[in-house]
């Protein structure tokens, strides 16, 4: 076994791989990010297989769902796996984001790691608000709906993104366009850009809790210990994904009644229809404001200081950040909205 | 000189009307049967889809309107929505109800059901292997 081991070694390079990583790499925390590649994954592979089955026509969109769901051997579960996966890669890059956060792992010399996670977020929630409106149904339109005020609000700058730019292709089409092709490569190609800086400034250390300048002994693993390590992460994700779309079946309304604002965005958009609520240009506000927000926290938070007890402002922000979403997430689920567009 | 006969300039105005503001032949009162006539474009802008070719009377529906039909119409509904054939705009009470989708457990009966189990069961056993196996073996 081991012979052909070091033959495959040999021949495929994977020697390369032996290279040491810090031996906390194999903790939860510090494989959020693999945790989320394998949702990820999990989410091409499936998505590739919807797609055989999808019409991207408005009048034709939300039946060949319905038929997926109803018709199609295993099309439901198939369906469900795609959720799912968006589901949990929801969760699993906040906290990924927030254990960076905390470890201050995005400071000197990984700004531009940070950035290029931040442009990650902003991309996996442009897939997730694209997954959504494929399905066509009385929310999906409505997502759209809000989307094509929000272009419309941005003048020439949205031009590109609305009906105008396109005469007589459906809107619809192209949002599926973007979500299968061009969203995906670009996701793909920061991803592997984001993977090159963590390889290139390595894993970041523990904050040591001790005085700075105190140095603590880092003990070393091989990577290839990690990849297994990720490996077992990434199975225990997609058999709790399997798990979620085997007995939950994701939402599917019925074809959209056009004009009508009556359903509610799935839970990873809801703090903004909250804001809307109060406000309803922060629909275009929050997004720019969050986002500058994000890419600005290296170039603002300058100090080498990395442990979380003794960044009191970073984590008070933090906190401050996390229960305000949470706030508007309740409250944006119980609360009706008062206001139509 | 050619004298343009009455009734030729009043349905010219009377088509012109109803293209340029098609609320018109959708307003509450509206006569439904007349907006496939006016609504019927007389050839298929190059431009358009290969769902509009087919379908050229429900043009207006194949694809999402702009911001300010979105906005401005409260009425617009799909002409050829499932369980909307012969209703007439004349009162909002007429408007059907939007079921609200919600996630919903999944029946036995689904097709492969035991399959996806199955699927599911494999890889939670799959896992619980690679955990009892101590990494970097």
């Amino acid at each position: 076994m081991s012979k052909i081991s070091n033959i495959l070694k040999e021949r495929l390079g994977l020697q390369l791989l032996e290279y040491p990583v810090p031996a906390h790499s194999n903790s939860i925390p510090y494989s959020l990010g693999g945790m989320t590649a394998a949702s990820f994954g999990l989410l091409v592979i499936s998505g590739i297989l919807l797609a055989q089955f999808f019409i991207p026509d408005p009048e034709r969109a939300n039946s060949s769902v319905h038929y997926l769901m109803d018709q199609i051997y295993l099309g439901w579960f198939l369906r469900g796996v795609h959720f799912w996966a968006g589901e949990v890669l929801s969760v699993t890059i906040f906290l990924h984001m927030i254990r960076v956060f905390v470890t201050a792992s995005y400071k000197k010399p990984r700004e531009i790691n940070w950035l290029v996670g931040v442009a990650l977020l902003g991309l996996m929630v442009g897939l997730l608000f694209t997954g959504t409106v494929l399905k066509w149904d009385q929310e999906a339109y409505e997502a759209l709906d809000h989307f094509v005020w929000v272009t419309g609000e941005m003048g020439i700058l949205g031009l590109p993104l609305t009906e105008k730019f396109t005469p007589g292709v459906p809107l619809l089409t192209r949002v599926y366009m973007a979500h299968i092709s061009l969203l995906p490569l670009v996701t793909m190609l920061a991803l592997g850009l984001h993977l090159f800086y963590v390889k290139y400034h390595k894993l970041s250390p523990i904050p040591p809790s001790r005085e700075p300048g105190e140095k603590a002994s880092i003990e070393a693993i091989p990577f290839t210990h990690h990849i297994l390590y990720l490996q077992r992460a990434g199975i225990g994700i997609i058999a709790v994904i399997f798990l979620l779309a085997t007995l939950i079946a994701p939402p599917l309304g019925e074809q959209p009644i056009l004009g009508l604002e009556v359903t509610k965005p799935p839970w990873q958009f809801v703090w903004i229809y909250a804001l809307e609520n109060l406000w309803v240009p922060s629909l275009i506000a929050a997004p720019f404001v969050i986002g500058l927000g994000l890419a600005s926290i290296p170039f603002v938070d300058r100090s080498s200081e990395t442990y979380w007890k003794r960044r009191p402002i970073a984590m008070a922000l933090l906190v401050g950040f996390i229960v305000l979403l949470a706030g508007l997430i309740i409250w944006g689920s119980v609360t009706t909205m008062s206001h139509t567009m | 000189m050619i004298k343009t006969p009455p009734i030729f300039s009043i349905l010219c105005g009377l088509v012109f009307m109803t293209i340029a503001s098609p609320q018109f032949s959708l307003a509450h009162s509206g006569h439904k049967k007349e907006a496939p006539v006016v609504m019927e474009p007389e050839a298929t802008d190059p431009t358009d889809s290969i769902y509009t070719i087919d379908k050229p009377d429900h043009a207006e529906s194949l694809s999402l309107p702009g911001a300010k039909d979105l906005f401005g119409r409260e009425d617009m509904i799909m002409p050829d929505m499932p369980g909307m054939t012969g209703m007439s705009h004349e009162g909002h009470e007429a408007m059907p109800k939007v079921v609200h989708a919600k996630r919903e457990w999944n029946s036995s009966d689904r097709s492969g059901y035991g399959v996806a189990w199955g699927m599911t069961l494999l890889s939670a056993g799959l896992f619980a292997f690679l955990v009892r196996k101590p990494s970097g073996k």
